[in-house]
C-alpha cells in the first residue's frame, strides 16, 4: 500500500451564491478521519451548524473506534457551542428570531479508516441520507446507510442542534437515529462520501465514473452537475463529495 | 403536470389570497365565540406568517413566493387588492411590513423535558372586517386577471395557487363557472389549485380538512357543497408528502377545509429538505 489521495467538492444549488452552500466537509488525513453534513434547508443556521458539526469530529480525541453514543454526543456537545457561539443573537429581526427557537438541523457522516497489512478497515455513522460508497474499479460493491435511489426520503433523520435563543443557551439534546458500518477496504478502491443529491444520483444512474472523471477540476465538476441538474437527472440542491482513493 | 416544479427565487410561486370581508362574516364561527372575520384575519396571518417562516433563512427572507391578497365585500360590490404597493408583491416585502406585532405565547419543550410558555411576537398584516355584501365571483375574476399576468411571466413555475377565505354565500352570482375556469389555467407544470377555508356558523359541525367524497360534507350548511366542488383534487406530488405526514387522504381527496386550518396543506408545498416536526414546537 502507498497511501491515499483525498479530493473535496462542494457547490451551492444552481440559482444560490456560492456562499449559500449549506453542506459541510472536513478531513483530517493524518487519522484518516472525514466528516460531511448537510444543513437543513428548512431551518436557519443550518450552515453554520452543519459547519460546526463536521469541524468537531476532527477534534483528535475522538475516534470512530469510540462507541457511536459517545461519539455523537461529543460532536453535538462541542459543535453546539460553537454553533450558539457563531450567531449574533441580540437584534435579529422578528422572522430571524422567531425561527431561530427551533434550532438548526443536519444529516451527519463520519468516517475513518486505518491501516492494516495489506488493505484497510474502517468504521462509518450515518445520520440521515448522506451516503459512503465503496467502489472497487467502476463498480459500485457497497453503499451506507441507504442501498438504493427509492431510499431517498423527504424526512431523512437529522441532527439537532437544541433550541435556539431565547428558549436555551445550555446544551441537552437527544441522540438522533443513526447507522453504523464496517469493513475492510482494498488497495485500488475508491471511497466517495456524498450529500444526498449526488448520492442519489450515483444510485440511480450507476455511473459514478462519470464524476470520477472531472473530480479534482473544479470548473469541469460545476459544469457536470450543472449539466445534470438543467437535465433533470440530478435534483438541484447543495451539493457536497469527498473522493478517496486507496492506492 | 406534474406539480413538481421547483419553487426557487429563480422560478417562485404564487399565492393569492382571497378574503371575505361581507357583514354575514361577523356571525359567530360554529360552536365558538369568536367571528367568522376574525378567523379570516387569523387564518390569513398565520398562513402568511408560515409562508415567510418557510421563506425565511440565514441571510433574510428569500422571496420563493409573490403573493396577492383580495378582499370583497368590504364596499359592496367590490373586490380590491389589500396591498398598497402592488397588486403582487415579493413575499419579502411582506416580512417586512406588517401592520402591527402583538405577543402571543406558545409551548415550548425546554432543555430538561419541561414544557413551558414562551413568549413571541407574532405579526398582524389584517384586522377583521366584516361589512357589505359577497361579491366572491367578482373576486375570482379580479384573481383570473392577476393569475393571466403572472403565468405569461413565469410559465414553467409552479402553478398558481388561489385560497379563498369564505362562508360560501356569493351575492354577484354563481361562482362555480369563475372557479373552474381558474382551476382550467395552468403553467408547464400543473393546473392551477384552488383551495377553500370554509367558514360555517353550523354549530355542532365536525372540522373537516380534505374529504375526498361529498357524502361526509355537512348537510345542513348549503354551501359547503359548492366550495367543495370548486376545490382541486390534490396532486399526486403531495400525497407522498401526506403520507409521511400521516395526514389522512387519498387521491380523491379535496383542498377543502371545514371550520378548519390550511396549514397542513402547506406542509405540502416541497421547498427543500424538511426538518423533523418533532423538533418544532
Amino acid at each position: 500500500m502507498s497511501g491515499i489521495q483525498v479530493l473535496g467538492f462542494r457547490m451551492s444549488k444552481l440559482g444560490n451564491r456560492s456562499t449559500d452552500c449549506e453542506d459541510f466537509y472536513s478531513w483530517d488525513l493524518a487519522r484518516m478521519k472525514f466528516a460531511m453534513a448537510d444543513g437543513a434547508s428548512s431551518s436557519i443556521f443550518s450552515d453554520i451548524w452543519a459547519r460546526s458539526l463536521t469541524q468537531a469530529a476532527m477534534d483528535e480525541n475522538l475516534s470512530l473506534d469510540d462507541s457511536p453514543d459517545s461519539l455523537l454526543s461529543s460532536v453535538m456537545k462541542a459543535a453546539r457551542k460553537n454553533w450558539y457561539g457563531g450567531i449574533q443573537w441580540a437584534g435579529l429581526p422578528w422572522f430571524l428570531r422567531n425561527k431561530s427557537v427551533s434550532g438548526s438541523h443536519s444529516t451527519l457522516l463520519l468516517m475513518q479508516a486505518w491501516p492494516l497489512a495489506s488493505s484497510y478497515r474502517y468504521s462509518a455513522v450515518a445520520v440521515g441520507d448522506t451516503c459512503m460508497f465503496i467502489l472497487k474499479g467502476n463498480q459500485i460493491e457497497d453503499s451506507f446507510p441507504l442501498k438504493q435511489y427509492s431510499d431517498f426520503g423527504n424526512t431523512p433523520s437529522l441532527v439537532w442542534s437544541g433550541k435556539g435563543s431565547p428558549i436555551s443557551a445550555t446544551v441537552r439534546m437527544s441522540l438522533p437515529k443513526y447507522s453504523t458500518a464496517s469493513g475492510t477496504i482494498a488497495p485500488g478502491s475508491t471511497v466517495i462520501l456524498a450529500t444526498d443529491a449526488i448520492s442519489k444520483w450515483i444510485m440511480e444512474h450507476g455511473k459514478p465514473q462519470e464524476i470520477l472523471e472531472v473530480m479534482g477540476n473544479d470548473h469541469a465538476m460545476k459544469g457536470f452537475i450543472s449539466r445534470e441538474i438543467n437535465s433533470k437527472r440530478m435534483r438541484n440542491d447543495d451539493t457536497a463529495i469527498i473522493v478517496i482513493r486507496i492506492m | 403536470m406534474s406539480y413538481t416544479s421547483e419553487i426557487s427565487r429563480r422560478n417562485p410561486g404564487l399565492f393569492i389570497f382571497m378574503v371575505d370581508q361581507s357583514r354575514s362574516m361577523s356571525h359567530k364561527l360554529g360552536g365558538t365565540l369568536r367571528s367568522k372575520s376574525q378567523e379570516a384575519a387569523d387564518a390569513i396571518n398565520r398562513q402568511i406568517y408560515e409562508l415567510i417562516y418557510r421563506c425565511t433563512k440565514t441571510d433574510g427572507v428569500r422571496d420563493y413566493f409573490d403573493i396577492g391578497i383580495i378582499g370583497y365585500g368590504a364596499v359592496a360590490d367590490t373586490a380590491a387588492s389589500l396591498l398598497k404597493e402592488a397588486d403582487i408583491v415579493p413575499i419579502s416585502k411582506l416580512a417586512a411590513s406588517p401592520l402591527r406585532m402583538e405577543k402571543r405565547t406558545e409551548k415550548v419543550t425546554d432543555p430538561d423535558g419541561n414544557e413551558v410558555e414562551t413568549e413571541f411576537e407574532f405579526p398582524v398584516w389584517f384586522e377583521p372586517v366584516a361589512n357589505s355584501n359577497t361579491p366572491m365571483v367578482k373576486a375570482f375574476q379580479l384573481a383570473k386577471a392577476w393569475i393571466d399576468d403572472w403565468s405569461a411571466e413565469h410559465r414553467d413555475s409552479y402553478p398558481p395557487v388561489v385560497i379563498n377565505i369564505s362562508d360560501g354565500a356569493a351575492t354577484d352570482g354563481d361562482p362555480m363557472k369563475i372557479a373552474r375556469e381558474i382551476m382550467e389555467m395552468s403553467t408547464s407544470d400543473g393546473k392551477v389549485l384552488l383551495w377553500n377555508c370554509h367558514l360555517s356558523e353550523l354549530k355542532g359541525a365536525k372540522p373537516l380538512a380534505f374529504p375526498a367524497d361529498q357524502a361526509v360534507l355537512p348537510r345542513d350548511d348549503k354551501f359547503a357543497q359548492q366550495l367543495f366542488g370548486m376545490s382541486s383534487v390534490l396532486p399526486d406530488s403531495f400525497l407522498s408528502i401526506a403520507q409521511e405526514r400521516s395526514l389522512d387522504v387519498n387521491s380523491n381527496s379535496r383542498a377543502y377545509v371545514f371550520n378548519a386550518g390550511l396549514d397542513e396543506l402547506l406542509e405540502l408545498l416541497d421547498i427543500g429538505t424538511r426538518a423533523p416536526t418533532e423538533n418544532l414546537q
